[in-house]
């Protein structure tokens, strides 16, 4: 039972089937215009940013945020990613927090009851859904 | 062959496509999604035996009866688009690329269609069309598996039908 030339087609033609949606998935994933960072105070929205337009790439982009009673946090947000640069919370955990730069991840500083999360597209749907549900 | 016979024998082939359906829904697959696909066996032996017109009644047939068996009547759309772009696949394939193609080459084709026009529409009902990246290169290599093994029992089944039911002379 040889394959005849036709099956040999098919394979390979599942194979570029393959890569081309690894690529999509590249592509997507790579996406970074369609994040958005979000802050939260006492669980409240209080500010949300769109992250990474392209004309920003290199720019640090500082936003402070005043927790209230003098307390403040600062958020950066550049092509590396988000993070608290500076903070006058007690323990300064949010501050020593890992940059993050995938939708999910968060920051969070409980002293401020401070919450940085990124949102990517699929999560903001679904928040739209929730609400309309 | 009489018309009478010839319904007949499409209602037996029917009937074993969404027997063959309803088992296979008892059988795990190791990736969400993917599918041994044996009612396709069915259709391709209608293929062969006779013709695209009839190969496609059994598609659209079996799509929908298919998922009322398993109780989802949304199930339908997916397995209508899947199995009516793999039937025309397959349906090109055999009737017109004949000596270029074995039947586990048309088989494993026919599956990655299914697959394909499936994903469509989970991309199209959810607007996304992130499904079809991510769900893709596995179903992909399932099908090379289960296309390859469904060629090989629609081979065997040939053989002994054709001598047993005299359709072709």
């Amino acid at each position: 039972m040889k394959p005849k030339i036709g099956d040999i087609f098919v394979y390979v033609f599942i194979l570029v089937l393959i890569g081309l949606s690894f690529l999509g998935l590249k592509t997507m994933g790579s996406n970074r215009n369609n994040l958005l960072v979000q802050i939260e105070l006492d669980g409240e929205v209080i500010d949300s940013v769109e992250m990474w337009q392209e004309e920003q790439e290199g720019e640090l982009k500082e936003i402070r945020v005043d927790t209230g009673q003098g307390r403040y946090n600062i958020v950066g947000i550049s092509s590396q990613g988000v993070s608290v640069t500076e903070a006058n919370c007690p323990d300064k955990l949010c501050v020593r927090s890992p940059v993050i730069r995938e939708p999910g991840q968060s920051i969070v500083c409980i002293p401020h009851k401070l919450v940085v999360r990124i949102i990517g597209e699929s999560q903001r749907d679904n928040a739209v859904d929730d609400t309309a549900s | 062959m009489t018309k009478t016979r010839k319904i007949t024998i499409l209602a037996i082939i029917i009937s074993q496509a969404l027997v063959l359906h309803y088992i296979e829904s008892f059988i795990p697959v190791l990736a969400p999604g993917a599918k041994l696909g044996l009612a396709n066996i069915m259709t391709m032996v209608t293929l062969v035996l006779f013709g695209f017109k009839e190969a496609l009644i059994v598609v659209v047939i079996r799509s929908v009866l298919g998922p009322l068996l398993g109780g989802s009547v949304t199930g339908i759309l997916y397995s209508l688009s899947g199995g009516i772009l793999s039937g025309f696949i397959m349906s090109v394939l055999y009737l017109k690329l004949d000596i270029y193609f074995s039947l586990m080459g048309i088989s494993t084709a026919g599956a990655v269609f299914h697959n394909i026009g499936q994903l469509l529409t989970a991309s199209w009902i959810f607007g996304t069309i992130g499904i079809l990246y991510t769900y893709l290169p596995v179903l992909m290599l399932a099908a090379v598996v289960t296309g390859y093994f469904n060629g090989l029992v629609t081979r065997y089944i040939l053989g002994y039908l054709e001598k047993k039911l005299e359709i072709r002379n």
